[in-house]
């Protein structure tokens, strides 16, 4: 028996899909045009590359015009990655990434534009800005993971204002124009000068989720390090010979030290805990004349400061301890936040 | 600009290989660049890359030549690191600073783009947009969706025409769509974008009352016309794939340089 219910099941109806696909089409197909207009821009400012950045909105366009035409959840999502495919496929100047980075803007989108149900030139707006600006993070997390966060900034904003008008307030200019000359009357059209049901609540919505994809976009390209060797922390900064210290080749080293672990909220009675002396591992790495703080950080962005670094060098009770396969600074002597667990680095300055 | 790069008929090398085989080799170079710390490594599977194009039947000189451009990003996001990190040992101190994990950084970044886009044109090369198309399909995902691919690639040579024919109309119109401020942006890309965008519009219902009138989507799966089979070729592109990943994973487990 044929399955009847299948395209009841599915996300979007088949007028959607064809909406679809020639979106992502014109998309691939103009991400060649828009990539000439950014040359000129670039020409037009003087600049090898970068001021392309201004029109990066119309790459977010055919995402924002897939979501406002079928409203459907998913929509920019597909849209996006279709987008992406056939910009790769026809030889795109982007690699591979384009494909993520359009994923990354069409899920965006689905995800600002369900904030409401409503349709407002605001949301659109706010959501074709965070969608574009996401490019620059992505290929900051890719390619630019060292230069300078006011570089970054100032990128996300120059791009996230071009999201906001080339994307946002372009796609519901051409939807209003569609439905206008009823090329999109098919389409739910419905909806548009419908009342709005609590702007400030779905604006206070907005700023929050902002919030977290930001914060959390900071935190997994900037912070985190998943791929940090689990035994190895690399010392670096003002020192003459910053290193890896790998502790299978300190073994000689080991000492063993009794105390205990005083925190605000944490008590762990005194005990025996082997480990490489801190002092050591730093001297090794000869630090340069001047130089003060230390700086032990984790995997996961968590970090103790030590301001004196002449009395850790003289302090031979402080230890790098192999801990459950990964190190952990016992900091006999300071308070319990001095006990670094997951250490991946070591920075001096 | 880079030259324009598209997939052509070939017989040799990963032309022989399934599309899907060709996608799990690009995950590989993606996962071996972006995951391992090691310049040396990067700077294998950019050999590699370049050894499979050969393979092939590609022309270096050709692909060379194709990517001046990223070569010379290339450089560019060298220099940025360079000069950006100030971390390890001072080389050069002239008003910028110069060290030696900031020239460590800015080779690892030119090397990971790098591999990037030339494993990605070496992909493109070899892959089939159709037969990909179609593939996706037989990794399971549900055809309504993938549909949209081979949709979607039945449409840019329509939309590649048509932009044509609006950047011609434009000409005989005597419309200035050069750019010479935002006024001039703007003027160009309303003008280009929405006679394109309004003409693709107009077809979507003939497109979608066409395929309903052909019982698409009534069914839970679909035949296919042509399946693709395993072959020893795909085999040995899934242990190239498995060997990137092991030498992945040792790189970073052991600090390789």
């Amino acid at each position: 028996m044929p399955d009847r219910s299948n395209a009841k099941r599915s996300l979007l109806d088949l007028r959607e899909l064809v909406l679809v696909a020639l979106l992502a089409a014109v998309g691939g197909v103009l991400s060649a045009y828009i990539g000439y207009l950014g040359n000129l821009i670039n020409r037009l400012f003087g600049v090898p590359f970068g001021a392309g950045q201004l029109i990066a909105g119309l790459h977010v366009l055919w995402l924002l015009l897939a979501r406002i035409l079928t409203r459907r959840f998913g929509s920019a999502t597909l849209t996006g990655i279709t987008k992406g495919i056939v910009e790769l496929l026809s030889g795109g100047t982007h690699g591979v990434i384009i494909v993520l980075i359009s994923f990354v803007e069409g899920l965006l989108v689905d995800v600002g534009m369900g904030i409401s149900k409503r349709l407002s030139l605001p949301l659109t707006m706010v959501v074709g800005a965070v969608a574009t600006a996401s490019n620059v993070l992505l290929f900051q997390a890719i390619y630019f993971s060292g230069v300078s966060m006011w570089f970054i900034l100032f990128m996300v904003t120059l791009s996230a204002t071009s999201g906001a008008f080339f994307g946002g307030y372009m796609s519901w200019d051409i939807y209003r124009m569609l439905v206008r000359s009823r090329v999109v009357s098919s389409f739910r059209n419905h909806e548009i000068g419908r009342a709005p049901s609590s702007p400030k609540k779905h604006l206070l919505t907005l700023g929050v989720v902002l919030a977290l994809l930001v914060c959390g976009v900071y935190y997994y390209t900037a912070v985190y390090d998943p791929f940090a060797a689990p035994d190895k922390v690399r010392i670096e900064g003002a020192l003459l010979a910053p290193y890896t210290f790998d502790y299978r080749d300190w073994h000689d080293q080991v000492v063993t030290v009794t105390a205990e672990l005083r925190g605000s909220s944490t008590y762990v009675p005194p005990q025996e805990y082997t480990g490489v002396p801190f002092s050591i591992v730093l001297e090794q790495a000869k630090p340069e004349k001047g130089a003060q703080l230390v700086r032990v950080i984790a995997d996961d962005g968590y970090e103790a400061r030590f301001d004196d670094l002449s009395s850790l060098l003289e302090d031979q009770k402080i230890l790098l301890s192999l801990d459950k396969g990964r190190l952990r600074l016992i900091a006999v002597g300071y308070d319990g936040s001095y006990w670094v667990r997951r250490v991946t680095r070591v920075v001096v300055r | 600009m880079i030259a324009k790069v598209s997939y052509h008929k070939g017989y040799a090398g990963l032309h022989r290989v399934t599309p899907m085989a060709n996608v799990l080799l690009l995950v590989g170079f993606l996962v071996a660049v972006l995951v391992s710390p090691s310049i040396l490594v990067k700077l294998g599977v950019f050999l590699l890359v370049i050894g499979l194009l050969v393979i092939s039947g590609e022309r270096v000189g050709s692909f060379l030549s194709k990517t001046r451009f990223v070569l010379l990003f290339g450089v560019v996001l060298f220099i940025a690191q360079a000069f950006s990190i100030r971390e390890g040992t001072v080389l050069l101190s002239r008003g910028f600073v110069v060290t030696d994990c900031g020239l460590l950084a800015g080779a690892q970044m030119a090397f990971r783009f790098l591999v990037i886009f030339s494993s990605s044109i070496l992909f493109v090369l070899v892959t089939d947009p159709d037969r990909l198309a179609h593939s996706i399909e037989q990794i399971g995902i549900p055809y309504r969706y993938s549909f949209v691919l081979v949709l979607s690639l039945r449409f840019v040579p329509f939309f590649r025409k048509e932009y044509r024919t609006v950047r011609d109309a434009q000409q005989v119109r005597g419309i200035n769509t050069s750019i010479h401020g935002f006024g001039g942006l703007l003027r160009s890309i309303r003008y280009t974008l929405f006679p394109l965008l309004v003409s693709g519009l107009m077809r979507v219902d003939s497109i979608a009352i066409s395929m309903k009138g052909r019982c698409f989507g009534l069914y839970a799966k679909r035949t296919i016309a042509y399946k693709e089979h395993w072959q020893r070729a795909d085999w040995a592109v899934l242990f190239l794939f498995c060997l990137l990943l092991a030498t992945s994973a040792l790189a970073r487990k052991y600090a390789w340089l």
